[in-house]
């Protein structure tokens, strides 16, 4: 079979497209990767994680709360708009599971939390 | 220091063995050299740095005589092209040559200069990254001709943009700089090269002249679009060849050729200059040395040293493999070579990113085959860099 410019230009966009697809499903059906708190580093900036620490420093400000996994200077773990649960739950050294995507803010690595468990 | 001159000369070597050898870059070689010998420090950033000099040298021989360049060489496909269907492959490497020496030393030269500026509005220069970044994006898709040409360019920027951000930013996968641009420049130009079937015409070996007019002003044009790009993530030298191009308005294919020698050398010796200055990698090979040794200014003597001795040694080499290349290569099988090389373009991805990088490659490589078979520009692909880094700045 004779690979012409046109049937090149329709099988590459097809692969393309079939690819895409396959990669944004790859990314809906991740599962999120399990790592200490102490191991995460630019190279998980933007993946979704799973991780376990005793919390440290709490505070809450503008409808935010922020604590530090692993104790004071630890990871920093944000919580946008957190239920009363979360609000009563979390609380300085309870032991807790974080789910979240791992981003950088001034410089600094930090868990966006899209659920935080606690375990202790 | 005789450990120093040992590690440069490895240097050397695997730099003219990377440029060699399309799909496999020095950058991935940095990344091999850091896991293994990382404990020695100095001496293995000097090799790197030596071996990227030179890589950028000789990497034209491939994307010259075989159609099969990097991300950085592909440009120069077409006008080597066209001297090589005359015969004058070799004259193409040699054009290519004197930009590259010519640049280089000028780029050492003025490096005073640059740090200065650098120093002075780097930081600034900074702040205005991602609208740069969206003007050069938009010059790039529709400063074409012909209304057809821009639709593709459009969609390829846009396939490109989607393929990096999922990428990049959500796709749990180490190393996928790997194969996206083993895949949207390496890959797809070793399939097409299968598929056109590539043959070798003889090749003339001859003395060659060349005016020092034009030479100094594309080696000019070439260190300025080189020290530009340097400061802009994102940006390679594709992009800087591209933009030098539209400004500089026509020019013939050997002035283009001077040109892009230039430019590639130059973006190499400028992405270390900004590591140490700014502390930013642009490329693989500078994340490598970044991570090997302390950056003071005993190191960049060091470094810049180092530049002019690979200059040297990359020039003198490039021109040898390229008389070797053009008097051997057509007795070569091309398409079991480029078999070959496709192979181990894959094992290196599977061990780099895994089997979704496996699926990045070839998804990134239909995507370089759409550009070649729809006529437009290869550098459309960058969008998969430059989109996630569009974003980044402004703060998604």
């Amino acid at each position: 079979m004779e690979f012409n410019d046109f049937l090149v230009k329709k099988v590459s966009l097809l692969v393309s497209l079939a690819g895409i697809i396959l990669l944004l499903f790859l990314v809906f059906m991740e599962e999120p990767l399990e790592i200490s708190p102490g191991e995460i580093d630019e190279s998980w900036l933007n993946k979704r994680v799973i991780s376990e620490g005793v919390i440290g420093g709490r505070f809450f400000s503008k409808d935010t709360l922020f604590f530090s996994l692993g104790g004071e200077g630890g990871l920093k773990v944000v919580v946008f708009s957190p239920t009363v649960r979360e609000l009563g739950e979390i609380r300085d050294n309870e032991l807790v599971k974080v789910r979240g995507v791992v981003k950088k803010y001034k410089g600094q690595l930090e868990i966006i939390a899209e659920e935080v468990e606690t375990i202790g | 220091m005789a450990e120093i001159l040992f590690f440069i000369l490895a240097g050397c070597f695997f730099g003219i063995a990377t440029g060699l050898i399309p799909g496999i870059h020095a950058n991935t070689v940095a990344l091999v050299a850091v896991s293994l010998f990382g404990e020695s420090g100095l001496a293995v950033a000097v090799m790197i740095v030596a071996m990227s000099t030179v890589q950028s040298f000789v990497d034209f021989i491939p994307s010259i005589f075989l159609g099969a360049g990097e991300e950085s060489t592909f440009l120069s496909i077409l006008p080597g092209h066209k001297l090589l269907l005359r015969g004058e492959g070799v004259s193409a490497i040699k054009f290519t040559i004197i930009g590259g020496v010519f640049g280089g030393v000028v780029a050492v030269l003025i490096s005073p200069v640059y740090f200065l500026f650098i120093e002075e509005w780097g930081k600034i220069i900074y702040q205005f990254v991602p609208f740069i970044l969206i003007l050069i994006l938009l010059v790039m898709v529709f400063w074409q001709k012909k209304q057809k040409k821009i639709l593709w360019g459009f969609a390829v920027v846009v396939l490109s943009s989607i393929i990096g951000l999922v990428s990049l930013r959500f796709l749990a996968i180490s190393n996928p700089i790997f194969p996206l641009v083993t895949g949207f420049f390496g890959l797809s130009t070793l399939l097409n090269s299968l598929r056109v079937k590539t043959k070798m015409r003889r090749q003339l070996v001859k003395r060659d002249s060349y005016p020092l007019n034009p030479v100094v002003k594309y080696s000019l044009l070439s260190t300025l679009a080189g020290g530009f790009v340097s400061i802009l993530p994102g940006v390679g030298a594709s992009q800087a060849a591209f933009m030098a191009g539209k400004l500089k308005g026509k020019m013939s294919s050997k002035g283009y050729l001077v040109m892009l020698g230039g430019i590639n050398t130059t973006n190499i010796i400028f992405s270390f200059f900004i590591l140490f200055l700014l502390g930013k990698t642009r490329t693989g090979a500078a994340v490598a040395v970044k991570e090997l040794v302390v950056l003071d200014g005993n190191t960049l003597l060091i470094f810049i040293a180092v530049i002019l001795i690979a200059i040297g040694v990359g020039a003198i080499a490039a021109e040898v493999m390229a008389i070797i290349a053009a008097k051997w290569l057509s007795k070569l099988n091309y398409a079991l070579l480029n078999k070959i090389i496709i192979g181990l373009l894959f094992l290196l991805t599977y061990w780099f990113s895994g089997a979704v990088g496996i699926l990045l490659l070839i998804v990134s490589a239909a995507v370089g085959l759409l550009t070649i078979s729809t006529g437009t520009k290869r550098t459309n692909c960058m969008a998969f860099l430059m989109v996630p880094v569009i974003l980044f700045y402004l703060g998604f």
